[in-house]
């Protein structure tokens, strides 16, 4: 029997599993991503995050959270890669309502997946999604950062060109 | 189902207003008579002083019971710990699943022995039943998918939440009546919007998890165009659907943890472009007294739907 997949891989591409990461701490060195750190006392918006895409192939988004965040009460707007915004009406929405994962369950019960994005959304190579985050706690921003952002699902490689097998990726049998 | 019937998402809830320690009851859930049901998983709430998840699972973990299929014929040969099969009592959207799925035909009747035992009373115990009604084509419009189009992840709030830090629904102090109907989530002018998920909740961390600044016992009915329900009566926003930010499943230590999934609505609900869903939101907090108006914030997730 043929496996079956929500979303099956094109003929002629190969998908590789990929979370592309951003990180508003200092130490985490090349995930390091500034704009995640909102000035404390600010009430502005933080706008036009760019969050990059790797070179080396699209990538299909497919799932997104921010991860340990220690600012709890923000809110959020996207832009895919073509511009668009993800938000109806350019709102914010607050993260807490779809891009907080249940990491952490003290009363038992797992964890879940990460918020699943339908459909799935194409990002060429070296493309830009850009975030948009606002504070919700009070009227400026209070302490700590949105921490880390995951952008989680596959990058799409083309078979017979090389890429497939190039780098990191071990093409099976 | 083929295309020869129409599926409508639907909860049916058994409202228990008291329970004593120790009793047994059976008691029937009687059945909208337009159109057949099937049961596809199940939840139960009561209304506890204490916020979160913890509240529940705590005033619940005695809770027993058994239904009825569709003829009318006892599931089980005596009643079973909920909790023992679904942690979460199946809240948060995550429902427990009933498999196989019954059908229930129109005008039915789900009867349903609850033993309340453990140490303290019900009140205001919900039990309920997920599902989705079956309708004959013609019966109610159909709004679907153009021919050709392209859909378009998408999240969108409440009415009027256009700009950070705005809030959706303000929801008056506590006490029976505090009450606000008709909300209107509307589509863009410019695309269909077809609601997958849909996530409620508050926040407010100066006060949780004992301040004033949050909620216990709110319950939203949605509604479509034309105000047709999706429920028979009012369902609790954490039992359907929920989400990190709702002080009633919030992690006092400080731990974030999201909603499930999160929550999903099943059939998807299709709104045509300029159209809207109607919801109307109760609060009944009056049992614990002294809570303030909350700002409760909606979030509809799924795509829009551009016509080609």
């Amino acid at each position: 029997m043929t496996p079956q997949f929500v979303a099956p891989t094109p003929e002629g591409y190969r998908d590789v599993d990929f979370d592309h990461f951003y990180d508003s701490l200092p130490s985490s060195g090349p995930l390091y991503l500034p704009q995640l750190n909102p000035t404390i006392g600010d009430p502005s918006p933080i706008l036009n995050i760019p969050l990059r895409i790797d070179a080396d192939a699209p990538f299909i988004l497919r799932s997104m959270a921010f991860e340990r965040s220690a600012l709890l009460n923000f809110s959020v707007r996207l832009r895919d890669p073509f511009g668009n915004f993800l938000m109806p009406d350019d709102q914010f929405i607050p993260s807490w309502l779809f891009f907080t994962p249940s990491n952490a369950d003290p009363n038992g019960g797992g964890c879940a997946p990460l918020p699943v994005i339908d459909p799935e959304i194409y990002c060429p190579p070296q493309s830009v999604i850009y975030l948009d985050i606002a504070t919700l706690s009070t009227s400026t921003w209070a302490g700590g950062s949105p921490g880390r952002l995951i952008l989680r699902g596959v990058k799409r490689y083309k078979l017979g060109d090389g890429s497939a097998c190039g780098g990191e990726v071990v093409c099976g049998g | 189902m083929g295309d020869n019937f129409q599926l409508r998402h639907f909860d049916y809830v058994l409202q228990v207003p008291s329970l004593p320690a120790g009793d047994q009851v059976r008691l029937p859930l009687n059945l909208d008579t337009d159109s057949s049901f099937i049961l596809r998983g199940r939840a139960i709430h009561t209304q506890t002083a204490t916020p979160n998840l913890a509240g529940q699972t705590v005033a619940l973990t005695n809770y027993f019971d058994r239904f009825t299929g569709p003829d009318n014929d006892d599931l089980a040969d005596g009643l079973t710990r909920f909790s023992q099969e679904s942690r979460i009592l199946g809240q948060y959207g995550l429902a427990l699943p009933v498999r196989p799925p019954m059908i229930y035909p129109p005008g039915g009747t789900i009867y349903v022995d609850i033993l309340n035992g453990g140490g303290d009373d019900y009140t205001n115990l919900e039990v309920y039943f997920r599902g989705q009604k079956i309708f004959a084509p013609g019966v109610l419009p159909c709004y679907t998918y153009p021919e050709r189009f392209y859909a378009r992840p998408a999240w969108a709030g409440a009415q009027g939440w256009t700009s950070p830090g705005s809030t959706s629904v303000t929801l008056t102090p506590s006490g029976q009546g505090s009450v606000v109907r008709d909300n209107r989530f509307q589509a863009s002018s410019f695309a269909d919007f077809v609601a997958r998920t849909l996530s409620i909740g508050s926040f407010d961390p100066a006060t949780f998890p004992d301040g004033t600044g949050i909620y216990r016992e709110v319950h939203i009915q949605l509604k479509d165009m034309d105000g047709r329900t999706y429920s028979n009566v009012p369902v609790h926003v954490d039992v359907c659907f929920g989400a990190y930010g709702s002080l009633a499943v919030g992690d006092s230590s400080g731990v974030p943890y999201g909603n499930w999934l999160p929550p999903l609505l099943t059939p998807e609900i299709y709104i045509p472009a300029n159209q809207f869903l109607l919801y109307d939101l109760y609060r009944a907090d009056g049992f614990v007294g002294g809570l303030a108006p909350v700002d409760l914030q909606l979030c509809f997730g799924g795509a829009q739907i551009f016509r080609k």
